[in-house]
């Protein structure tokens, strides 16, 4: 059985065939990059080399990031806490407590090491990122114009993309990003492919268009057939297709390499929906103990995808209510709503549901349509 | 759900992206790390070159050490040897050049001459013997070493910061760009120098591995131009081209890095005091430019001559400095040589034991090895000679306390380098 229902395949469809008459090309010419299995092994090279020197932190972060690697993420954060409080240590703090979304906590440390003398260019973008993450992209979005006019680069352009994506002006986003792609110089392919992957994301959840979200995916992982996130969200669309086995062959792979849980709930939901009972409810079960452990590491990072799991696979909502709700808490994001609504509803709270509508703008349907896709029927 | 799944996540892990695309263990390394280009494909970075010649003066050995612990499989990796009978002017070239697969597997051709044929050497290249080119000119080998380089990177770094704390307080600048530290700023940068962390100098690279492209060809399929070879190293990105008809070599693509001496980029083009954006720019544009705009660097290098002579305390002593001529014009002698960046080797003489020869005896000082390879090999002190050259005009006398590498490498055994 499809996970996504008819409507909902009747909208992808008719946002596609929009974007086909629109006539955007997103098929960006492909660069020459390092094969993805080289710049891995050269990654965990320079980790090794590096040891526990200060800067290895960023380097465990690429691996969590593009690779589903949290116990490095975890070694990351415990390095960084141990560190006396220098400008570059403060940031590499705040690097390292956003990506565990403690955003309090980081924008505390971007102040400090601003503070400390730290360099604007590399706290802007960082504060940025926070910003927009906890639903500050208006807010934001003027300085960043600015930034980009005074210091067009990666940064900045990737910063305003990510603020437009985030406001719905979608089309300016893509062109930012798709800029940021040609003015890039490098052979190593993570930062090729980390565009790619937002703006498959950016057409995912704000521009509710799957076959574009599709292109650059696959886009992502031309350049890292190893980025885990890619994969995922891939696989996600392949079986909302109705193209299990690719699917399942692809969470297959992902697990080869990371106890990702994320991978382990959709493959079991795919295998009870392909005749494999025991299978994929084991494999839930392993989501289940997988995402528990995470939770109590860093339950910031993972309450909103723990969330949905629970909403889902794990089919219990009023454990989905509390990490909602404390994901609500930490980012007042239109998704969080969105998510935080889902929850309420599945647990019996349609009050609290009618609450968060009423009190929060209407782009909150646009990510309830998302979840609405990606949650198990 | 997967941390990086969702647009939120996504934001807050892409600026930590950004500041690790950028990273750098603030190596003062050789060429290590160099710029924002190659820190960010380590397989990009050439970490050092060397090249000197084998024993029996029959063969010329070339060493090009990448920061990465695997060669990319979409650049290109360059030997370019050139020639002539006298210092500073060549008449030909010749090169090598490298590619790898995902496996890393080597494939390598020499380029072909009136009198000389094109050579070709493919396979798994990582075995201690290497492998030997069709035509037998050359052998070659390709895998993971010890890194040769040693140098007290904190130190050095604390020795500069010394320097920068002065130029901000009280020190002046004379018209030539070198700075008048007085006697016990002088001293403190010296000494700053051969420490780390206020104790015994460390060498940073200690254990470091590097993945070495390793070559030792038939000197006379090289020395197209004269007995005096002038080599440099080159990465290109892999090219739309493909190979030459003729011959099967490839073409090269769009030139990405390119070194030569020790330090050249890191330390002259970049200078240590100066932002990181304008020097960065600086080598980047060093590290593309084409063969007839090395020139255009000497004023760059001339710019930041003059903080390496101040360190004692004393301007105008430096090798090469002219104290007489205007200031404008008192480092340029220097620059000029340096701006030519290639490593001078006297393929005449098999007998290879110290660095800069070929310069020296070209220029008539007086401390210079007559009949000496020059070159570069695994082994020489080449830091801490060409610091005290910028300082002192001598070998010897300013270091950084690290005065060799914490393994011992060949200078006549295939494939050299030490085993990591």
């Amino acid at each position: 059985m499809n996970r996504l229902g008819s409507s909902l395949i009747g909208i992808v469809i008719s946002l596609s065939l929009q974007a086909s008459a629109i006539g955007e090309g997103h098929a960006d010419t492909i660069r020459e990059t390092t094969a993805g299995v080289i710049a891995i092994a050269n990654l965990d090279a320079q980790i090794a080399q590096v040891g526990n020197l200060p800067g290895v932190e960023d380097l465990l972060l690429a691996r969590a990031r593009y690779l589903a690697d949290y116990d490095a993420l975890e070694r990351a954060s415990t390095l960084t806490e141990q560190q006396p409080a220098s400008a570059k240590a403060l940031l590499q703090r705040a690097r390292t407590r956003a990506a565990l979304h403690r955003f309090s906590d980081a924008l505390h440390d971007v102040e400090a090491a601003e503070a400390e003398g730290a360099d604007r260019g590399q706290t802007v973008p960082l504060r940025a990122s926070i910003l927009i993450a906890t639903g500050n992209a208006a807010k934001i979005r003027p300085s960043l114009e600015a930034e980009v006019k005074q210091h067009p680069g990666l940064a900045s352009r990737t910063m305003l993309a990510a603020a437009y994506a985030m406001l719905g002006r979608l089309r300016e986003a893509d062109q930012l990003y798709a800029t940021a792609l040609a003015n890039l110089h490098t052979t190593l392919p993570f930062p090729y492919a980390w565009i790619c992957f937002a703006r498959g994301l950016m057409w995912a959840e704000q521009g509710q268009d799957l076959t574009r979200a599709e292109g650059f995916y696959q886009q992502a992982l031309h350049y890292l057939p190893e980025f885990a996130a890619a994969n995922i969200n891939l696989a996600e669309i392949e079986a909302a297709r109705g193209e299990t086995q690719s699917a399942i062959d692809r969470l297959t792979g992902v697990l080869k390499a990371t106890d990702e849980p994320e991978a382990y709930a959709l493959l079991g939901s795919l295998h009870l929906r392909s005749g494999l009972p025991e299978q994929g409810r084991q494999e839930i079960d392993h989501a289940r103990q997988r995402f528990d452990l995470l939770l109590i590491h860093a339950p910031l990072a993972f309450a909103d995808h723990a969330a949905e799991f629970y909403l889902g696979q794990g089919r219990d909502a009023e454990r989905a209510w509390e990490l909602a709700l404390q994901n609500l808490h930490n980012r007042e994001t239109d998704r969080s709503v969105a998510l935080a609504v889902k929850a309420a509803q599945a647990s019996g709270r349609q009050n609290e549901a009618d609450t968060l509508l009423r009190t929060h703008g209407p782009s909150v349907g646009l990510y309830l349509q998302s979840l609405e896709r990606t949650l198990p029927q | 759900m997967n941390l990086y799944r969702h647009a939120a996540s996504y934001l807050l892990s892409f600026a930590a992206g950004i500041a690790s695309l950028f990273f750098v263990v603030t190596a003062l390394a050789s060429d290590h790390l160099d710029t924002p280009t190659v820190i960010k494909d380590p397989a990009a970075d050439i970490g050092d070159l060397y090249t000197w010649m084998s024993p029996d003066g029959k063969r010329l050995n070339l060493v090009m050490d990448i920061v990465a612990h695997k060669f990319s499989d979409r650049l290109q990796y360059v030997f370019h040897i050139d020639s002539g009978s006298r210092f500073g002017t060549t008449s030909a070239s010749a090169i090598v050049i490298c590619t790898f697969d995902v496996a890393n597997n080597v494939e390598c051709w020499t380029d072909k001459a009136d009198h000389v044929r094109t050579d070709h050497a493919r396979g798994n290249a990582n075995v201690e013997a290497g492998i030997e080119s069709d035509a037998h000119s050359f052998t070659v080998f390709a895998g993971l070493r010890d890194d040769p380089f040693f140098n007290n990177v904190k130190g050095t770094r604390a020795a500069y910061d010394v320097a920068k704390a002065a130029l901000q307080h009280e020190a002046s600048v004379d018209g030539a760009g070198c700075p008048r530290f007085d006697t016990s700023t002088s001293h403190t940068i010296l000494d700053t120098w051969r420490h780390t962390n206020g104790g015994p100098a460390s060498n940073f690279l200690a254990g470091w591995k590097t993945s070495a492209l390793v070559v030792s060809i038939d000197v006379d399929t090289v020395a197209r131009g004269g007995k005096l070879l002038a080599v440099w190293g080159s990465v290109h990105r892999m090219p739309r081209a493909g190979k030459s008809k003729r011959t099967g070599v490839p073409a090269f693509g769009e030139q990405i890095e390119r070194t030569a001496r020790p330090l050249i980029k890191n330390a002259l083009v970049g200078s240590p005091l100066a932002p990181e954006a304008i020097s960065d720019r600086r080598k980047e544009a060093y590290n593309r430019v084409s063969r007839s705009g090395w020139p255009a660097f000497t004023r760059d290098i001339a710019a930041t001559l003059g903080l390496y002579d101040s360190f004692d305390g004393e301007c105008g002593n430096q090798w090469l400095a002219n104290g007489h001529a205007a200031p404008a014009q008192r480092y340029k002698p220097l620059a000029v040589l340096l701006a030519d960046d290639r490593i001078w080797v006297n393929s005449a003489s098999g007998v290879c034991t110290q660095f800069l020869a070929v310069e020296f005896n070209a220029l008539h000082r007086s401390d210079a090895v007559s009949d000496d390879c020059g070159g570069r090999t695994p082994n020489y002190d080449a830091n801490n000679i060409f610091r005290s050259l910028l300082t002192l005009d001598r070998m010897n006398g300013v270091d950084d306390g690290v005065l060799h590498d914490d393994q011992q490498h060949s200078t006549s055994t295939f494939p050299f380098l030490a085993k990591p």
